[in-house]
């Protein structure tokens, strides 16, 4: 029989000791013994980034990744898109009574596999069960602290007329990837998630640091939605071009489809950056030189005008990229 | 990286559009998936100054009655009911709010994506009431017949469907009626067309002297149709040209018509901001009654106002366009819609919102 958690789990006794123990010590490190109200830090010098996110992706697993392992690399990435070095990370655990204990220990390995791989410790943590139907199934909550690098600002108020946006892979993977499997398409597609860290991809920039302008992780509402928010933030236009933006062809066939735009969909391994012009070729293949950034590209770039974004369509046409509205997408993080 | 098919072509298009166009001419699309398209390509941005492209009543969701949702909606209180339709009615404000809030309070509502959907919940929750919100134009209504088809066949009692089914012709001549409005031609639904055939459209060119075409979705179908018209603006030759002959016969889907005249018969049907269009709904045929949700549920219309202040009626006969009403961006807008025209993904209003800015409608640049 499958062993499921019953409220008694979350309720202080042997039986959440055990559940601690075998699923959360045993994938993501620390014991019993050490265990203490906080976890101390010693912090390296320098200005500390601090970032904190909810995951509660329905489906729990998907094609590159799961719950855990999303909820580990958002947090790191929301610390690398400040330009941060992330030194530990939170999560806490909010389960639903009658979930599989064996996908919360595949939830949790997932999530100590990355960590040991980046080397950036779960230094605490925290379960809550909660009654049927009061939850579904798991939901994530990460914090995550970093360290900023001396000479490294990357707020978008630095962005300036001429600078290029790059891209640090194909756009839209992982909102079409969960789109795909709730749609019932996934039996044919190929395409996974792009769920992945981007610490050190953001890192082989620091050379760059003081051209490189702002950067930011592309997830809900993607593409669109960063860039959108770029334009507000620095008051400038936006100007993309269709045909330079690196997307899968099943990703665009699907979405056409589906209705959905690719530059809509959130993506969870993806870092956007604005670089000064002369420094773009330098930044291209430093990222291009790092697995996570191989498919690089520069997209388009910051232009004089009002703070909107504008597509140059295939067709040599111009339009508008408003801020995606209405329903984006519900639970894809 | 999909290549576009036909760049060349397009800009080709285009450059003969400049050279002919050569008088204020209102075109208007009339299909809310061409409304999409042209935004999405950016179209309008690149037609000479002449041609001015205005939306029409093409888009189902948009031309939906406030008091026909406020109906629908009421079939809820009865606690065995279950209301079914597409995902696109979910967000369209009746005068109670939408589906979508009527289902955050409980009620068991539930989006579907083909009628027979709604047959296998009748089939396997027998103790149910299933009612289907029938709505769309030629080319969702056979899949409602269908459906009734099959509910007929296996004798299902506890189906029923709530028909707002409307068909495109008559809307036009409704257009063309009406002394406001004043458009030189009609790009002419792809999608439609493919079930109805050019020969429903005949009467544009022979009763009212305006000029057609019948086109696909891809930026250059649509040039070359608005390049068509012009032509036979100019010519003054009233025709109607099918541009999108590989999928669209003369005839129509002869099986689908068939199918569409054994299950319904032209009714009366009110649309939204138009008012009732004489033939331009869908009732169900004498012997399939019992599947009419209006006289199982005894439903009587109440007509209401529409949403104060929104020009929806207007906008959907090309006579005024999004950005002339004065709540557009401002209070209406995608998240927080005031009319049907900006909830829909097909709407006018949302189409410009989404691709032209908040005020502007035209030139961008
Ligand atoms: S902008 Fe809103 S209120 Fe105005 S016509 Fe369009 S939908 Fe109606």
């Amino acid at each position: 029989m499958i062993e499921k958690i019953r409220l008694a789990h979350g309720s202080g006794g042997e039986m959440m000791a055990s559940l601690v123990a075998e699923v959360f010590y045993a994938s993501l490190g620390g014991n019993i013994k050490d265990a203490n109200d906080s976890a101390i830090l010693d912090l390296p010098s320098g200005k500390v980034a601090f970032t904190t996110d909810s995951f509660v992706i329905d489906p729990l697993f998907f094609p590159g990744g799961d719950i855990g392992k999303l909820a580990f690399c958002g947090t790191i990435n929301d610390l690398a898109a400040a330009g941060a070095q992330p030194i530990a990370v939170s999560a806490s655990f909010i389960i639903e009574e009658g979930t599989d204990i064996n996908d919360l220990k595949h939830i949790a390995a997932s999530m100590g596999t990355v960590s040991h791989r980046t080397g950036i410790p779960v230094v605490a943590g925290d379960t809550k069960v909660v009654d049927r139907g009061n939850a579904d199934k798991v939901f994530i909550t990460t914090s995550g602290i970093g360290v900023i690098p001396e000479g490294v600002d990357y707020h978008p108020r630095n962005i300036q007329e001429g600078d290029k946006i790059i891209t640090s892979g194909t756009i839209g993977d992982h909102g079409y990837c969960i789109t795909a499997m709730r749609e019932g398409i996934s039996i044919q597609s190929s395409v996974i998630s792009d769920c992945q860290p981007l610490h050190e991809l953001v890192a082989s920039l620091t050379p760059l640091a003081s051209e490189v302008r702002t950067a930011r992780d592309a997830t809900r509402g993607g593409v669109g939605m960063v860039l959108n928010e770029w334009a507000q933030q620095s008051g400038k236009g936006i100007i993309i071009f269709e045909d330079m933006l690196p997307i899968k062809e099943e990703v665009e066939g699907g979405c056409a489809l589906l209705g959905l735009e690719p530059i809509y969909l959130a993506n969870e391994g993806k870092m956007l950056f604005a670089v000064a012009p002369h420094k773009a070729s330098e930044a291209l293949i430093l990222l291009k030189a790092h697995p996570t950034g191989e498919n690089t590209a520069v997209i388009g770039e910051v232009v004089g005008g009002r703070p909107q974004v504008v597509m140059e369509t295939r067709w040599g046409t111009r339009r508008l990229v408003p801020t995606p509205s209405g329903e984006i997408l519900p639970r894809i993080c | 990286m999909i290549k576009p098919v036909g760049k060349e072509y397009f800009h080709l298009l285009t450059d003969k559009l400049h050279q002919i166009a050569n008088r204020p001419l209102k075109i208007m699309e009339v299909c809310g998936t061409h409304t999409m398209a042209i935004g999405k390509a950016g179209i309008r941005e690149i037609l000479p100054l002449e041609v001015e492209l205005v939306s029409g009543p093409g888009c189902p969701v948009c031309v939906t009655a406030d008091a026909d949702i406020d109906t629908f909606m009421r079939l809820a209180e009865d606690e065995r009911v279950i209301l079914a339709t597409y995902g696109d009615m979910m967000r369209i404000p009746g005068t109670k709010g939408s589906l979508a809030e009527l289902r955050a309070q409980g009620a068991d509502v539930r989006v579907v994506y083909s009628a027979l959907e709604v047959i296998a919940f009748a089939r396997s929750e027998p103790d149910r009431e299933i009612v289907f919100l029938g709505i769309g134009f030629e080319t969702t209504a056979p899949a409602t017949a269908h459906a009734v088809v099959v509910a007929e066949r296996e004798d299902l009692t506890n189906f029923s469907i709530y028909n707002l089914h409307k068909t495109v012709p008559e809307a036009l001549r409704a257009l063309l009626e009406d002394d406001k409005t004043d458009i030189d031609g009609f790009i002419l639904p792809g999608h439609v067309s493919v079930i109805i055939g050019e020969v429903p459209y005949a009467f544009i060119a022979k009763e009212y002297g305006a000029v057609g075409a019948i086109a696909g979705f891809e930026p250059p179908e649509i040039m070359a149709a608005i390049l068509k018209l012009v032509k036979n603006i100019n010519a003054s030759t009233p025709a109607i040209s099918n541009l999108y002959r590989k999928v669209v016969r003369p005839e129509g889907n002869m099986a689908a018509k068939r199918l569409l005249e054994e299950i319904f018969v032209p009714s009366d049907a009110e649309w939204r901001g138009l008012g009732i269009i004489p033939e331009s709904g869908l009732a169900l045929r004498e012997g399939y009654e019992r599947f009419d949700a209006t006289r199982k549920f005894n439903l009587e219309h109440r007509s209401v106002k529409i949403s104060p202040g929104c020009r929806c009626g207007e906008i959907l006969k090309g006579i005024i366009r999004p950005h002339e009403c004065p709540l557009f961006s401002g209070r209406c807008t995608p998240e927080r819609p005031v009319g049907p025209c900006m909830v829909s993904s097909e709407g006018t209003c949302a189409a410009y919102y989404l691709y032209h800015g908040k005020d502007t409608w035209r030139r961008l640049f």
